[in-house]
């Protein structure tokens, strides 16, 4: 295994997968996981968002709803025996449900909320809900010491940034001054006053009515301020601890790998450790072989005597044209090569590594070709 | 200038007909790259053509070869323009149109409590987000807009969201708003939705799931959907019977003999290749098997390394004038 990945996954209890969006998240945490379990002997959970189903097949994981799956190993190559590999697909809604079962002051409450049409709205719509659900989940399998390693494959975030930023935000949500701003007229009639302009905009905008349902929902969910702002900052915290680490994925192509550096810099600004900067389906590296080159060019222009041994003219031809096609499909895969590199070397990174994980034909859709991808992960050196 | 004197065939005309066009997608798969071409064509098919991103990550303007796009559209090139969604300044637009009310940012923290109910309550950056791009296609300010949506997920309570809250609220404004807006987006003669896919495993797969769902819960027009990055087949079967024996049967020695050794990866990159076509071709099947035939298929190669997005932008601009010039 490569050095880098084999110290990051010995060393962390918690490696957060994030990158744009079609870049192979889901696929490198799986890849990952399967390394830290069959190398390293570790037990590791792999935490994901809608995975794509082929993959979610292969890793066993027909059931939605957070239910953690051992995946089934047999018939890789395990080098360690004492390892396993677990993998859940987290549902929003049933985490969002859990939560409010935890911090609701008592069973009215709960049931309220539970059973409000705001909230059920909310709870699978809600800002920055998919972001913070992971992360609570995150948290919440961390503390229990289950397992050595969790591997977690972000939600589709449609800026990678809210993913970090989601406990804070919600800490600041439930301590914000406006949301007791949408509730203190319902508490106080001597406030409402003070709010009457804000008031009588929003009465016209969206109607007095919707707007007591939202504030109904506000105060319910209020009187989980407390539980709430607690574990937003100690998930916060654990992030930013030794025992957790990032691995930025992106493809070398310009948009994924301005928006990996983009997020390079977030981390950074965030004091969050980044463990690797992982290029997915990269080009092989002998597509900048000279000398391969070369070969394709001639094979391109002159067919030599391989050409000749065809029977007959239809044959010759036919060999003639395919192995003109293997010399074109060099060149424009070596041409393709040179553009990869070119990108990578534009990248500003200071000391952080770079990995890359080869582009394999066909689709990773089983264990074993997990397993092709993973033992193929190696460093890009310039 | 009409559209059709651009060599445009009725797919193309139809298209460029609409005012109101939601380009949409997985990350990853070009929407912006299409949408920037898109608009490019129009534009210089004599249309005076928004382009508009939602959710910004600046990928369209990128694509355009701008920078720095806001609310208010700027100009691109002779007839484009660019504009950035920014639900605030859509809130702010609205009330100064129907309230009469000053730039709502001078009333200081109220803007912040809007801005706070816009991100708490369900669906009302969504309708804002709705609600001035339809407003753009009532004021005829444009002859068409081409929205560079959100990815898949997203896009639809964006266009239910006129339906969701004229259940929710029951008064008000919006409320009295949402019915024209409704009209607008169910319009298929104003408004359709192209879908943008490549053709790989969860592209195709959360593709078919958008179009079912745009099915049950929209009423929007889905005349097209854009297959992006299609590699082209390398071999005749004859010619990869072929290949095979040079890969791994009686032609190898001789192969290896002629190419010394640069042999092995010269077919290895050929093996890659042609695995990679042909899990795309499977794809693309996939993807058309699911389509139903009301849905035109429009396919752009893939261009390979174009690390510039004018340059992408421009190649694409021509593969679909190519194939918007078919029926």
């Amino acid at each position: 295994m490569n050095d880098t990945l084999a110290t990051l996954l010995n060393e962390k209890r918690i490696v957060i997968v994030a990158g744009a969006g079609g870049v192979g998240k889901t696929t490198t945490a799986a890849s990952l996981g399967l390394l830290a379990a069959q190398q390293l002997g570790k037990r590791v959970l792999v935490l994901t968002v809608d995975p794509a189903r082929r993959l979610a097949d292969a890793m066993g994981l027909a059931d939605f709803g957070n239910v953690i799956t051992r995946v089934d190993l047999t018939g890789t190559t395990r080098t360690r025996s004492d390892g396993a590999l677990f993998a859940a697909m987290l549902d929003t809604k049933s985490s969002w449900d859990d939560l409010v079962a935890r911090y609701a002051p008592n069973l009215r409450v709960r049931e309220e909320i539970l059973s409000n049409p705001i909230y059920k709205n909310i709870s699978t719509r809600f800002v920055q809900s998919h972001d913070y659900i992971a992360m609570e989940a995150l948290f919440d399998l961390h503390n229990k010491g289950d397992y050595d390693l969790i591997v977690v494959d972000t939600p589709p975030s449609r800026n990678a940034i809210d993913f970090l930023d989601a406990p804070k935000r919600m800490a600041e949500f439930f301590s914000s001054r406006l949301l007791r701003w949408i509730i203190a007229p319902y508490r106080n009639r001597l406030v409402a006053s003070a709010f009457k302009p804000f008031y009588q905009v929003a009465d016209r905008i969206i109607g007095s009515q919707f707007l007591a349902e939202v504030a109904e929902f506000f105060m319910l969910f209020q009187s989980m301020y407390e539980g709430f702002v607690q574990r937003a900052d100690a998930v916060s915290a654990l992030l930013k601890s030794p025992k957790a680490s990032f691995i930025v994925v992106a493809t070398a192509e310009y948009l994924p790998v301005r928006e990996a550096e983009f997020f390079l810099g977030a981390l950074k600004d965030r004091n969050l450790n980044c463990g690797a900067l992982l290029i997915n389906r990269a080009l092989p590296s002998y597509l900048g072989d000279r000398n391969v080159y070369e070969s394709a060019v001639s094979l391109t222009t002159d067919q030599g005597r391989l050409a000749k041994v065809g029977d007959g003219e239809t044959e010759r031809k036919l060999l003639q044209s395919v192995l003109t096609q293997i010399g074109r499909t060099f060149i424009e895969f070596s041409e393709m090569y040179q553009q990869e590199r070119t990108l990578l070397s534009t990248l500003s990174l200071d000391s952080t590594k770079i990995l890359q994980a080869p582009y394999i034909e066909g689709d990773v859709a089983d264990i074993k070709a997990l397993e092709l991808l993973s033992s193929r992960v190696d460093s890009i050196i310039f | 200038m009409e559209p059709s004197s651009q060599g445009l065939g009725p797919l193309g005309v139809s298209l460029f007909e609409k005012k109101l066009v939601f380009v949409t997608g997985k990350g990853g798969v070009g929407k912006s790259s299409v949408t920037a071409a898109l608009a490019r064509l129009s534009s210089q098919a004599g249309l005076r053509t928004l382009v508009c991103e939602v959710d910004s990550s600046g990928d369209a303007s990128n694509s355009l070869g701008i920078e720095d796009i806001g609310f208010k559209p700027k100009n691109v090139s002779p007839n484009l323009y660019a504009m950035a969604m920014n639900t605030e300044e859509a809130l702010a637009e609205y009330l100064r149109l129907n309230l009469k009310l000053p730039r709502i940012t001078t009333l200081g923290p109220l803007a912040r409590a809007f801005d706070f109910v816009a991100n708490a309550a369900p669906g009302i950056k969504e309708i804002l987000i709705v609600g001035k791009l339809c407003f753009e296609v009532r004021e005829h300010n444009w002859d068409i807009i081409w929205v560079d949506a959100s990815a898949s997920g997203h896009i639809v309570s964006q266009l239910v969201s006129p339906k969701g809250i004229a259940e929710l609220v029951k008064i008000g404004l919006v409320k009295e708003q949402t019915d024209w807006m409704q009209d607008i987006l169910s319009d298929p003669v104003q408004t359709a939705l192209i879908l943008v896919v490549t053709p790989e495993e969860t592209p195709v797969a959360e593709s078919l799931e958008l179009v079912a769902r745009l099915r049950t819960e929209t009423s929007i027009s889905l005349p097209m959907c854009i297959v992006n990055k299609v590699f082209g087949e390398p071999f005749s079967f004859e010619e990869s019977q072929i290949f095979d024996e040079i890969y791994g049967g009686d032609l190898r020695e001789r192969f290896e003999a002629e190419v010394g050794s640069s042999a092995a990866s010269l077919l290895q990159v050929s093996r890659l290749s042609s695995g990679l076509r042909s899990s795309r071709a499977r794809h693309t099947t996939d993807l058309l098997m699911g389509l139903d035939s009301s849905i035109s298929t429009v396919f752009i190669p893939y261009f390979m390394g174009s690390e510039n997005g004018v340059r992408l932008t421009l190649e694409m601009a021509e593969a679909l004038v190519a194939e918007l010039s078919g029926s």
